[in-house]
């Protein structure tokens, strides 16, 4: 759907803040850009919508190169959501997401029915809300206005920039959930930015990692997380590296080590794994029963039992496999 | 103040003219300063190039730092140089609009810098084009700045065109110089005070304008740039209220109830550098004050001398208070002072084009003596009367004008006549007006209240005025710079031969009357020092300063 090939953007300097990316992105995939400030994240995305434009290489959106668009078109077909929303002050929560459609030429009808539709797919009722002005909706609420604003036109490609950047936790962790089932419908190819690693984690299908506007490595969590690159990518989820194994590996990958004698067959779902828990999620079971071993249970069939040890020496030979990679 | 409900009533039409005319000026000049400023200030904010945005800012920042009495000066100038009109709405239209630019250009700029530059990047992210951004988001989020600035600006135009007066563009300053040269409490009052009620209505209008100009919720911020402008007009409003009363009572009480050992000398603006006024008479009769004379209105002088405030001023011959006010003149024995007989100074050009103008006016000729020029003065200066009523019944008297006059819809053309600011050019002004508008077909527009002799002679040759009164003396020694001459004809013949070589300008006959520049002082002044010349004056000043 996306291609980078061999693109680079300079400001005139000798620094590249962009350097030689070459990578696809696919239909329908949420392909999450991860970095630090700096890394050329951001730049690499308005690159997309040639907010900026590369100072060599080339990028395609569905085959077409972007150069050879003009860029107002360009936009419009592609959705923009951004850090802090930046909805229009002025506008109403209506008028701010009917602008793409009305740029686009739709008809009033059409893009009235549009603005509901999409009002009720972000969780806020229409009647409600779309004419009020975003000072009088909280930093959650307009963040749905913002995403629902990207999504309007009904685009095939969105650009978010950090969207989720300057929300309470909690908050964050709820329109990162709603925006996942959002994307579970839509499908739409959707590029990512964010410097939180959990957030990349939590969301991508595929993530690329930056440095200094170098691509370091390009995976899916599980890959990126159990084989890291480099020594960058090794440094930069440092710490959380343990924890992102035990959040991303499932009890099923353990299956060699299940013992095929349950330690007993009374079934509490409490003191049960499941074959789809996360590590994390079984090692809290084992803590909260005060056991070592526990019955392993795939749908509703109890298929065999695991000790405590065999998920912690799991995360062992990853690690020696990560040193070896690096 | 009993008298001011009269003077409402008999003034009212002049009133609302004046205001109209105020009005007329301050919009026009707003209109117009936002036409240039608020492009500029969209321009600028866009611009990459710091460089030009602080020289462009800088200088209307210096531009608003000149005092609007320079500036009108200024303007006058250039457009003087430039043989463009120097007096009436256009030149005071400029000043104003150079006054007016700077706070809107500012604000324009400043409103559009501060908005988010987020807010235009994801504008330009949703498909907006750069003028769509300018247009449906930049503009309405910086208007309640941009719309400040423009408050601040018209308050100021209102404060600022009162000054306009001075060079013949009317408006409420024309009502406030009058209150000014004749200590006019009424006149003060009928100027300032639709002054200030005008700049809080324009201020309230363009705050409901504010309201309906402003999108939606960004209303709320208002408050924090309406303060400014409130701020500014009541500013404004105070100031001239201030200057007003502020003048009256200095005038009133500061000065005039000065008590002092040597004598003190006022003389107008114009005796104060003329060739044949103060700098001449100090070398000629080796006259020199303790303390440099003040400078006052020449309505002024009268009042100060009266009060005691000053001891000396320069009078003229005609002018009726000089007896109501028991004032004499000192002898002019060393015959400093040309004579100044007044006679109609008209453009050739106009009498070739309305040939019966000439002998019209020379109707005039011998028709007033020094006596009856006293009391026309007088009649207006003290007893309440308008230059136009005195004109009038002066004319009837001598079967000048017909008794019942038709008022004559059917001009053929338009005369335009001039004069000096103060009250014997306005009752000529108006003799010559009330002759010309009742005998012909044209069309008579009068500016009888410019500054003084360079403005009205420059207002001549550049043909925005057709004609005006002038003095002989005034033309020999001030115009043509020329030695002093005694010989009235011989002045006169002077000046009607060089004036028409050089300016193609006419002299016509003279009224009859001698208008010269007098010494005057309190005659218990002079019984007490036993002064009858300037020389005698001259000396017992010369005395006092040596400390006998």
């Amino acid at each position: 759907m996306i291609t980078f090939d061999n693109v680079s953007k300079s400001y005139g300097n000798a620094h590249l803040a962009v350097n030689a990316v070459s990578m696809e992105i696919a239909q329908g995939e949420l392909f999450v850009l991860l970095g630090t400030s700096g890394s050329g994240k951001t730049t690499l995305l308005r690159m997309i919508n040639r907010l900026e434009d590369p100072s060599s290489g080339t990028i395609t959106v569905d085959g077409k190169s972007i150069m050879l668009q003009d860029p107002v078109e360009l936009r419009r077909n592609i959705g923009y959501s951004v850090q802090g929303t930046r909805l229009f002050p002025h506008m109403t929560i209506g008028e701010n997401i009917a602008i793409t459609p009305s740029l686009l030429g739709w008809d009033n009808q059409r893009i009235i029915n549009r603005v509901n539709l999409l009002l009720e797919m972000v969780g806020l009722d229409p009647h409600l809300y779309v004419h009020r002005y975003p000072s009088e909706l909280s930093g959650g609420q307009n963040q749905r206005v913002g995403v629902a604003r990207a999504i309007a036109a009904d685009p095939p490609v969105i650009l978010m920039d950090e969207p989720f950047g300057a929300i309470d936790p909690i908050t964050r962790e709820r329109l990162q959930d709603e925006f996942l089932s959002l994307q579970a419908q839509l499908k739409k190819t959707v590029v990512f930015v964010t410097h939180d690693i959990f957030e990349a984690f939590k969301l991508g299908d595929r993530i690329a990692i930056l440095n200094e506007g170098v691509v370091q490595q390009v995976g899916t969590p599980e890959e990126i997380s159990s084989i890291p690159a480099s020594r960058f990518v090794l440094d930069f989820l440092g710490q959380n590296r343990i924890l992102l194994l035990l959040q991303n590996r499932r009890v099923n990958e353990l299956e060699r080590d299940y013992d095929p004698v349950a330690p007993y067959s009374g079934i509490d779902s409490r003191y049960t794994l499941d074959a789809q828990d996360s590590l994390a999620a079984a090692l809290d079971k084992f803590r909260s029963s005060h056991t070592r071993r526990l019955p392993v249970r795939s749908g509703n069939e109890v298929v065999g039992s695991l000790t405590v040890e065999s998920v912690t020496n799991h995360l062992i030979p990853v690690d020696k496999l990560m040193e070896d990679a690096v | 103040m009993a008298s001011l409900h009269t003077f409402i009533i008999n003034f009212g039409a002049t009133i609302s003219h004046e205001t109209v005319r105020h009005i007329y000026l301050t919009v026009v000049a707003v209109l117009v300063a936002c036409l240039v400023a608020i492009p500029t200030g969209v321009v600028l904010a866009h611009t990459k190039r710091q460089g030009t945005v602080s020289i462009v800012l800088g200088s209307a920042g210096v531009m608003q730092t000149v005092p609007g009495l320079a500036m009108l000066a200024i303007i006058v100038m250039i457009f003087a140089s430039m043989k463009l009109p120097t007096i009436g709405v256009v030149p005071a239209l400029i000043a104003l609009i150079l006054y007016a630019i700077l706070p809107i250009l500012r604000n324009t700029y400043t409103g559009i810098k501060s908005v988010d530059p987020g807010l235009v990047d994801v504008g330009l992210g949703v498909g907006f084009t750069r003028w769509q951004i300018l247009t449906k988001v930049e503009l309405p989020l910086a208007m309640p700045v941009i719309m400040a600035g423009i408050r601040i600006a018209t308050v100021w135009t209102i404060g600022t065109a009162t000054l306009c007066a001075l060079i013949g563009a009317g408006g409420l300053g024309d009502l406030i110089l009058k209150g000014l040269r004749s200590i006019s409490f009424n006149y003060l009052a009928a100027g300032t005070v639709p002054a200030a009620l005008l700049a809080l209505a324009m201020d309230g209008l363009l705050g409901l304008a504010e309201i309906y100009f402003t999108p939606g919720k960004i209303r709320r911020n208002r408050e924090r740039y309406a303060g400014s402008s409130r701020l500014a007009t009541s500013r404004v409003v105070v100031l001239i209220a201030l200057l007003a009363v502020g003048t009256f009572i200095f005038i009133r009480n500061t000065v005039l109830a000065n008590h002092h050992k040597y004598f003190v000398a006022a003389f107008d603006s114009e005796f104060l550098i003329r060739q044949d006024g103060y700098p001449g008479l100090a070398r000629l009769y080796n006259m020199h004050f303790r303390n440099r004379p003040l400078q006052l209105d020449p309505g002024l002088l009268y009042q100060a001398i009266k009060q005691k405030s000053v001891d000396v001023i320069d009078g003229f011959a005609t002018d009726g208070r000089i007896k109501a006010y028991h004032l004499v003149t000192l002898q002019d024995n060393l015959h400093f002072f040309p004579p100044y007989f007044a006679a109609p100074l008209v453009r050739e050009s106009t009498l070739r084009k309305y040939p019966m103008i000439a002998p019209l006016l020379n109707r005039l000729s011998n028709k007033i003596t020094d006596d009856s020029m006293r009391a026309m003065n007088y009649a207006v200066d003290n007893q309440g009367k308008t230059a136009a009523s005195v004109a009038h019944a002066f004319l009837m008297q001598n079967h000048l004008i017909p008794p019942h006059t038709v008022p004559n819809r059917y001009r053929t053309g338009t005369i335009v006549i001039g004069g000096k600011s103060f009250t014997e050019q306005a009752v000529l002004g108006q003799i010559m007006a009330q002759l010309i508008e009742d005998n012909t077909n044209l069309e008579v527009v009068t500016h009888l209240t410019l500054g003084g002799t360079i403005i009205c002679f420059n207002a001549l040759k550049s043909g925005d005025i057709d004609l005006y009164p002038e003095y002989t003396g005034t033309g020999l020694v001030d115009i043509l710079k020329r030695k002093v001459i005694q010989n009235p004809d011989t002045v006169y013949n002077i000046d009607k031969r060089v004036f028409q070589q050089r300016f193609h300008l006419a002299w016509l006959h003279p009224f009859g009357f001698n208008n010269t520049y007098t010494i005057t002082i309190r005659s218990s002044t002079a019984a007490k020092w036993h002064l009858s010349t300037i020389s005698d004056l001259a000396h017992l000043v010369d005395m006092q300063k040596s400390g006998s």
